[in-house]
């Protein structure tokens, strides 16, 4: 049995360690808003927290995080200010298109402005560098992510 | 470096405590007969494996090679303040304290950017030894500590076990060990 | 309000047996006379394509809370259509933006036909908003006049009196109003009037404006619904063992690994390979991967892409089919002053959205039931009923939001549909299957851009003037053996293999166009922009090359050529304007400019790069758009920026390479998509317009990679002719 904290809940579960957390997220929990792209840690759309760090759920592996003490953050958990200012920024200026990135595209910039109250355009372009949008969001990515350091300010 | 290997000496204390005494008698029974040739020809062997894509790929300035064709880490990483990325973008997001069989990333306890005094890319073979003892830049090290950070260091040790599609070091990590007390006894000669 | 189909039979679509011995589906049925894209969208905009129901039971859904739902019978795949739709369906209805809701229509291709397809319900070819337009605003329209007759009814009041703004329907003489919700069921059993007038442009409040996305909400919070997050109970997830070299067939295989595998329930094999069934995605992940098979690869491609493009070489110098005759190209060329003489090369090009294709299948005695991504549904309609022996009408389609698609998701032979209904099939439907691509059968599974070699001769005369334009096109058809080859093909000639080359507004008197066609086992598929993801590159960079032959400043030189059409003109002006043009830039900085039409619409980019040894940095982008008028503006704006950003990939390193028949490539690592750093800054700027609206969610495409190439030229000196751009 495995223990993990996903959105302030302890869940457990009958899997092997080695099980990648997204497909304990997925098909175990029915989080499904964690998304499946690449499976190699390449495309960041399967992108959650643990402990506020974003991370590839698709590569971290259930083990690493088990144990009830690490905080797992799904889109569906995500809230405080700095989400709920990325999120109204995402809507606010229609960043998505197909969508299918975008809950990993929001968590992880969640955690670059958790770290980075400021970023510059370079800033947001090195610490989003993990999350692809194949219908090319970017502009709207960086603008949005202004627009949420700028309401938290 | 000290920090590198703590949480590893941490929980192996006492088999490290253990290696560092038998090393400083072996290495004291040693240097009384190691020439300095002896000393270059191992590090000759030492170097190989220090160059070889398992170490080198993250003893770099600023951003992390991958693969055994030691291309620019995909996605592209900087080091960031501590060496473990920025932003969404850290060593931890992707990489587990072991081999993760599904997603082929490579693992290993406190997997990380070597620091940036520490970089080997682009170096001389004599740059690069010159480097290695020089305690201004390879984390206050002595050489009897450089022996115990790369027979002990599980991040070291995983260029041994690099899972599936990338190439271990060729060369027996013991054999990689001895060579290294060798160089060690003889002086640690670089070569000109 | 429910939903009717009353009187209206289902489309029976099946024409001919297409099931082959590889169960690859071809020739299913033929969609309509040849009719090239450019010429639809043309006569379209001309006359506007043909009527379509305009009932509001067929489309809306008003609820008691007010709210109105669009059934929306186009995907979407994150073009933005329903917003689109839903745009011009509340501008006649006076709605209340904030009210409106969308869902998908279900598979009923006699109710939810694209006008441009008639009679099928598909969406691609930028045609959704080109064909649906009037029609949506009647929908709007008539819901409207029938809401106010309501009202009159029930007021007692002429109708004539009764007033509509922002969801409330009003009375001022009488101070009666009342929300749509509460006439609704009234109103829908009114007749629907026989005509309705619609609104002046001058009169549109949404229209032309910033509606917010309609999907906005549901996609930044999780919620939003793909195939990929379907759970049926006692489903199955399934991968598909597929052979590695194009044309290969399954002869046996080994299955007591993968059935050691803790989740692993079955392993059948299908026509397309072996199917792997497990309780969950990363058994069946396992399952697959130490599943043992053996592969037949006698008819197999087994060919190299450099031993390709030799053969595409040789074909060039041959003689094609006439795709275009047009004065004297041969005599033009000789009596040239100057000439150029110029071979490009194109890689295939995998569509790779970052949903990767699934679908949920649940077969029942009476029918089938399937949740996907569906773009084509009157195919994927077609290919379950086929494969699983039931009447079209049995086959129930739930079409859910796409995560991407770039053409992918709108395959003619419904290539993934095919194996999840040979999979529920092999297991007699005794559980839902979920059939899941990983990333890697997506870069490696097939149905790419097709490869393509252009050779261009042509020439100006001391004057400037271009005098004779010979071009050979080699290239395999994409609509060859599709239903849609009727639509396309012309005696041998796939339109979208010649589209942009053929049809190039630029005045060239003497010109000939000879076409190619490549044989390969290599699948081929439209990928966003079909043709003019080649041709436009071609066709630029040699406009280029021409002008500067000719001693003259590229966009003056390609003015000159559009002598009478105003609206190129106006956009190829307006992005010199907004680009700057005529400003120097310093050195290692280039500017290039690129013009193409397509899907009838006109977009002009102006790109600038910085070069620094054989790297180089696409800055910026400024865009020029004339799409007819632009109904949300703000999504015209959004594909563009988007188009971009899907197709710098391809400009700066994405191919497909086959090494002995392998693809070379896996995964995002090495057909990695453009990344957030290398997105140029973008502008966009959208010409004013009042004629008809045209295609939107490819034009963007096509002009980037020759922008760049032109910049790079301006920056360089040096001609880069094959994609992906490399300046070594």
């Amino acid at each position: 049995m495995v223990t993990l904290n996903v959105n302030g809940k302890n869940e457990e579960m009958d899997v092997s360690p080695e099980m990648p957390l997204l497909w304990a997220l997925r098909d175990r929990l029915n989080l499904t808003g964690t998304k499946y792209g690449c499976g190699r840690a390449m495309c960041g759309a399967c992108t959650v927290h643990v402990d506020g760090e974003a991370i590839r759920s698709c590569s971290i592996m259930v083990g690493t995080v088990a144990g009830g003490k690490k905080k797992i953050t799904t889109i569906e958990g995500a809230s405080g200010k700095v989400a709920a200012a990325v999120i109204n920024a995402w809507q606010k200026l229609d960043v998505v298109q197909c969508g299918y990135c975008q809950s990993g595209q929001i968590m992880s910039a969640i955690t670059l402005l958790s770290k980075n109250s400021k970023p510059t355009d370079t800033d947001i372009d090195l610490g989003m560098e993990g999350n692809i949008c194949r219908c090319g969001t970017y502009v709207r990515i960086r603008q949005a992510i202004h627009q949420a350091a700028k309401s938290l300010a | 470096m000290a920090s590198m290997i703590q949480p590893k000496a941490r929980r192996y204390l006492p088999g490290l405590l253990l290696t560092a005494v038998l090393l400083m008698v072996s290495a004291t029974a040693a240097q009384a007969q190691t020439s300095t040739a002896d000393s270059l020809a191992a590090w000759q062997k030492v170097s190989s494996v220090l160059t070889h894509p398992r170490c080198l790929n993250c003893h770099q300035p600023n951003v992390p090679k991958q693969g055994d064709n030691r291309q620019i880490h995909v996605p592209l990483v900087v080091r960031g303040p501590a060496g473990h990325g920025v932003g969404a973008m850290t060593c931890g997001s992707c990489h587990n304290a072991s081999n993760n069989p599904t997603s082929r990333t490579p693992g290993a306890p406190h997997w990380h950017l070597a620091p940036a005094s520490m970089n080997w890319e682009g170096l001389s073979d004599r740059e690069l030894c010159l480097m290695l003892k020089d305690p201004k830049r390879n984390g206050k090290r002595t050489p009897e500590a450089l022996v115990t950070h790369m027979a002990n260091d599980g991040l070291v040790l995983w260029g041994w076990e690099a899972g599936a599609g990338r190439e271990s070091v060729p060369m027996p990590h013991k054999e990689f060990v001895d060579h290294l007390k060798v160089w060690v006894a003889g002086g640690t000669a670089c070569p000109k | 309000m429910k939903l009717t189909t009353k009187n209206i039979s289902l489309e029976h679509p099946a024409r001919r047996e297409f099931l082959q011995a590889t169960a690859v589906l071809t020739g299913a049925f033929v969609i309509g006379a040849f009719v090239p894209f450019a010429k639809r969208v043309y006569a379209a905009s001309a006359g506007g394509p043909a009527a379509g129901i305009r009932d509001p039971n067929v489309f809306l859904k008003i609820g008691a809370d007010n709210t109105v739902t669009l059934l929306s019978k186009h995907f979407e795949m994150g073009q933005g259509i329903s917003t689109g739709m839903a745009t011009a369906v509340a501008e006649e209805l006076d709605a209340d933006w904030s009210k409106m809701r969308c869902e998908f229509a279900p598979n009923n291709p006699a109710l939810y036909q694209n006008l441009a397809f008639a009679p099928y319900m598909v969406t691609g070819g930028s045609t959704s908003m080109m064909e649906s337009f009037t029609q949506m605003r009647e929908v709007g329209a008539a819901a409207r006049a029938m809401l106010v007759g309501a009202a009159a009814a029930k007021w007692n009041v002429p109708a004539a009196q009764i007033s509509v703004h922002k969801g409330v329907v009003r009375h001022k003489a009488s101070g009666r109003s009342a929300m749509f919700g509460e006439l609704a069921p009234d109103a829908m059993r009114l007749p629907v009037p026989e005509k309705v007038e619609l609104k002046d442009a001058k009169q549109w409040q949404l229209i032309g404006k910033r509606a917010p996305r309609l999907d906005s909400v549901e996609k930044t919070t999780g919620k939003a619904g793909f195939a990929l997050d379907i759970r049926r109970p006692g489903m199955l997830t399934a991968m598909v063992s597929r052979p590695p070299q194009f044309g290969g067939t399954a002869v046996s295989f080994d299955a007591a690994a993968a059935k050691k595998i803790d989740g692993v329930v079955e392993v059948v094999q299908i026509p397309q390979g072996i199917a792997v069934l497990a309780k969950d995605t990363w058994s069946a992940i396992r399952g697959r991967e130490v599943l043992k098979v053996i592969w037949d690869m006698s008819k197999a491609e087994s060919r190299s892409t450099d031993a390709i493009v030799a053969e595409y070489r040789q074909m060039s110098g041959s003689k094609g089919l006439p795709a275009l005759r047009r004065g004297d190209a041969a005599a033009g060329f000789a009596k040239a002053a100057k000439t150029i003489d110029a071979e490009f090369v194109f890689p295939h090009l995998a569509h790779a959205p970052m949903e990767p294709l699934n679908c949920v299948l649940e077969l029942r005695a009476d029918g089938a039931e399937l949740w996907s991504g569906s773009q084509l549904q009157s195919i994927d309609t077609y290919v379950l009923s086929k494969v699983l022996g039931f009447k079209p009408e049995q086959i129930r389609i739930n079409t859910l939001l796409g995560g991407g698609s770039f053409g992918r998701r709108g395959n003619p032979v419904g290539d993934w549909v095919a194996e999840v209904a040979m999979i529920a099939k092999a297991i007699n439907g005794r559980a839902p299957v979920h059939l899941v691509w990983t990333r890697e059968d997506d870069i490696k599974g097939g149905f790419y851009r097709p490869m393509a070699l252009h050779r261009v001769k042509a020439g100006v005369d001391s004057a400037g003037r271009i005098t004779g334009w010979q071009h050979q096109v080699v290239t395999k058809s994409i609509f060859t053996g599709t239903p849609f080859e009727g639509g396309a093909v012309k005696e041998g000639v796939d339109h979208s293999s010649v589209e942009g080359v053929v049809d190039t507004p630029y005045a060239i008197s003497d010109m000939a166009v000879d076409l190619h066609n490549a044989k390969s086992p290599v699948p081929v598929l439209w990928w966003r922009s079909v043709g003019h993801s080649h041709t436009a590159h071609v066709m630029e960079t040699v406009m280029d090359d021409l002008a500067r032959t000719a001693g003259k400043d590229p966009m003056a030189f390609r003015l000159g050529l559009l002598e009478g059409k105003p609206r190129d003109i106006a956009v190829l002006k307006l992005a010199a304007q907004k680009s700057g043009w005529d400003r120097p830039l310093r050195k290692g900085r280039g500017r290039g400019i690129a013009y193409h039409f397509s899907f009838g619409t006109r977009v002009a980019m102006v790109a600038e790069v910085t070069v620094k040894d054989a790297a180089y940095k696409v800055e910026r982008i400024v865009a020029v758009v004339d799409c007819g008028v632009a109904v949300n503006p703000d999504v015209v704006k959004a594909q563009i920026e988007g188009s971009i950003g899907f197709a710098l990939s391809s400009v700066l390193r994405n191919q497909i390479t086959l090494n002995k028949g392998v693809v070379e490539q896996n995964n995002y690592n090495d057909y990695e998509p453009t990344r957030i750093r290398e997105m140029p800054k973008v502008e966009v700027h959208i010409i004013k317009s009042a004629e008809a609206p045209s295609g939107i969610g490819e034009p963007g495409v096509p002009p980037l990679a020759p922008a760049i190439s032109n910049a790079l030229f301006a920056a360089t000196g040096k001609r880069v002719r094959a994609l992906p751009l490399t300046l070594v």
